[in-house]
């Protein structure tokens, strides 16, 4: 029996939230109705933790989390949909900035916001803000974006009991989809970089949800008899994508796909440093070319990859 | 008047100086003394705080009247080198806020969280070890109150219960409930207190953040130092009044109003509420008015007109009437008395013109 990148993601996140002593487990409606969409289903309350449905004040929320985490208690703060996230941003950039200039005796707690990015188009101009990339900008904070079950079990199981705070978020364009495992052949210790695939004729950097296009290129450069180095990016300060770096000047093609919109593209500042290693690389970026839209429209990410290795294979 | 400067040492045995007078005999022997004890500027005095007393010349001033009359020279200790540009960083004093500041400081425990706003100043000297770590901090020192890293406006000082400081206006009162609930996960009687005022109700932040905490009986005392301005403009000069008593009314939290200066009743008025919050969490909510009785954060760029003008060399007290808590202690004692008070305090001046 099949089951969804939803349902995948809300096993492993319930599975790590259940392990949780100390901590508040809190967002809207995350204990009925839909359980935000499913998002937060199967999370129980233990002895010192507490699951609370809360009402409509995401300001409010996200301090809670700040403090919580700042007296040392834990917190896992579901929402809907990220830009909701948007009226947390005090709180992201100045009470974050000041605990990180803070320093500690006494251990931190951690602080975690699970979140969906209302990637698919059909909401409109209320959900048109994409970037968690941006948000981390912003504030200096870790966002990482779970793409299949294997990158999902090894960040979450890393990150959220960390001290400290970071975002989680997953596609909700893909959340009806068939869950994938794809094995992971190595990742960095922040998990900022993740290698899927190793080869040695080109090199498929992967930013935002675009795991799925970067193996389809991975599989059509295979039809070529030819193979690829696969990467994800997570929206990490300093992101150690050094290896990803060597990779690109070893392999001299490198194919970039972004499918965020907005442009603080990770994708731009990580080609910055590859040039900057290897000048001689040759690289193509597959984006949204559109980079902000308000209006309802479907915004599913496509591309020929046929296209694209006969490009970068020119 | 006294300068800080120019004061000779006196020494302090009772039986060389005058008799207090009268009245203030009487006055004390209102309050039930039932120990002397010298006041530690770090830590929460919590209990009875009302009743201990720190020894003046052959009598007994209570510990919150004493504080008082400290971070009333401090902070003007202070002023007079913002006047000089010592810092680099603003640094917003509340001279005129000292009875509130001592009554909170007082009533916080060490197992309590308190949770300041940009007008930390006073605070953080009432509640650090060494008052003068916080000036380093104001100098950028390695050596401040934190590492010289945070500055004025977000000094916190976990070590001493001031677990967060924030300039943004309403910011620390949705931290100060995840602060109120991790006290509700971990059990206990720990309460939080947190400061803001009259400009933070007109944020959203605020209500939404009183609502959270009443919606899940947090432990906190949400404290509004009212000064009616917000730098150059009054209440009524930027908005419609607002009734905070109808509003906590309406959500169903406790209102306090304290008004007067007189830090004796505020500690016990305090101890009462926070009493009750260590027995049965609920938040609640304490309007303080005050006066501000200096310039915003020293002298303002683009301000000079600003009238908060203050000199240390015209003694402590800075207003004539009971807008001023040092006034109130003054009129409490009577002029002599205060007199050895402010001579007490002079010796423990932070001597910021020795370096």
């Amino acid at each position: 029996m099949t089951i969804s990148y939803l349902q995948s993601l809300n096993k492993v996140i319930s599975d790590q939230v259940n392990q949780m002593e100390n901590t508040l487990v809190y967002g809207e409606n995350l204990d009925r109705g839909s359980f935000i969409s499913g998002l937060s289903k199967n999370v129980i309350s233990g002895p010192t933790r507490l699951v609370k449905n809360i009402g409509n004040c995401e300001y409010t929320h996200c301090g809670v989390g700040f403090g919580l985490m700042m007296g040392g208690h834990n917190a896992v703060l579901f929402v809907k949909q990220l830009d909701f996230m948007m009226l947390g941003i005090d709180h992201f950039v100045s009470t974050y900035g000041q605990i990180c200039a803070t320093n500690y005796k006494k251990p931190l707690g951690s602080f975690t916001i699970v979140t969906a990015i209302y990637d698919q188009g059909f909401q409109g101009p209320q959900s048109s803000f994409r970037g968690l990339n941006e948000i981390c900008s912003m504030s200096g904070a870790s966002g990482f974006l779970l793409q299949e079950i294997s990158d999902a079990r090894r960040v979450v199981e890393t990150e959220m009991p960390k001290p400290g705070f970071r975002f989680i978020a997953l596609s909700q364009r893909m959340a009806n989809d068939e869950a994938c495992e794809t094995k992971i052949i190595s990742q960095s210790p922040d998990n900022s970089v993740i290698q899927f695939n190793h080869g040695s004729d080109a090199t498929i950097v992967c930013f935002g949800f675009s795991l799925v296009y970067g193996k389809s290129l991975v599989s059509a450069i295979g039809d070529l008899s030819r193979t690829a180095s696969l990467f994800t990016v997570n929206c990490v300060r300093d992101a150690k994508w050094s290896n990803a770096v060597k990779e690109a000047s070893k392999n001299r093609k490198l194919i970039l796909v972004d499918d965020t919109r907005g442009p603080a593209s990770m994708a731009f500042r990580f080609l910055a440093d590859v040039l900057e290693f290897d000048k001689n690389v040759v690289f193509t970026i597959v984006r949204h070319r559109k980079e902000f839209s308000t209006v309802v429209s479907d915004e599913k990410f496509e591309f020929e990859c046929d296209s694209v290795v006969a490009q970068i294979f020119s | 008047m006294l300068s800080f400067l120019t004061l000779p040492r006196v020494s302090w045995c009772a039986a060389s100086l005058p008799s207090p007078p009268a009245a203030a005999k009487n006055t004390l022997d209102k309050f039930q003394i039932i120990k002397l004890i010298e006041v530690t500027p770090n830590h929460g005095l919590s209990g009875e705080s009302v009743s201990r007393v720190v020894e003046v010349t052959n009598f007994q001033l209570a510990v919150g009247e004493n504080l008082v009359a400290k971070l009333r020279l401090w902070q003007m200790e202070i002023n007079e080198e913002l006047k000089k540009k010592r810092f680099k960083v603003p640094v917003h004093l509340g001279l005129g806020t000292e009875a509130l500041v001592a009554a909170v400081s007082l009533i916080v425990r060490d197992s309590d969280s308190l949770l300041l706003t940009h007008r930390n100043a006073a605070y953080n000297l009432a509640r650090a070890t060494d008052p003068r770590d916080v000036v380093r901090e104001y100098e950028l020192s390695r050596e401040g109150t934190a590492f010289g890293q945070l500055g004025s406006m977000n000094l916190s000082n976990p070590e001493s219960g001031v677990v967060y400081s924030s300039s943004i206006l309403g910011n620390n009162i949705s931290v100060a409930c995840g602060f109120a609930f991790g006290q509700k996960i971990s059990g206990g009687n720990s309460i939080t207190v947190v400061l803001t005022g009259d400009g933070a109700l007109e944020e959203g932040a605020f209500y939404e953040g009183l609502v959270f905490a009443k919606s899940h009986d947090l432990p906190l005392i949400l404290v509004v130092d009212n000064n009616d301005y917000s730098m150059a403009s009054a209440i009524s000069q930027r908005r419609c009044n607002i009734n905070l008593e109808l509003f906590c009314k309406s959500i169903g939290i406790d209102y306090l109003m304290l008004v007067g200066n007189d830090v004796n009743f505020y500690v016990k008025e305090l101890e009462k509420a926070s009493g009750r919050l260590r027995t049965n969490s609920s938040p609640m909510v304490v309007e303080v008015h005050t006066t501000l009785l200096n310039q915003h954060a020293g002298p303002t760029p683009g301000w000079p007109t600003d009238p908060m003008q203050v000199h240390l060399s015209s003694g402590l007290v800075i207003a004539e009437d009971v807008s001023d808590p040092v006034f109130v202690l003054k009129e409490k004692y009577g002029e002599t008395t205060f007199s050895n008070i402010e001579s007490k305090v002079f010796s423990e001046s932070l001597r910021l013109d020795k370096k």
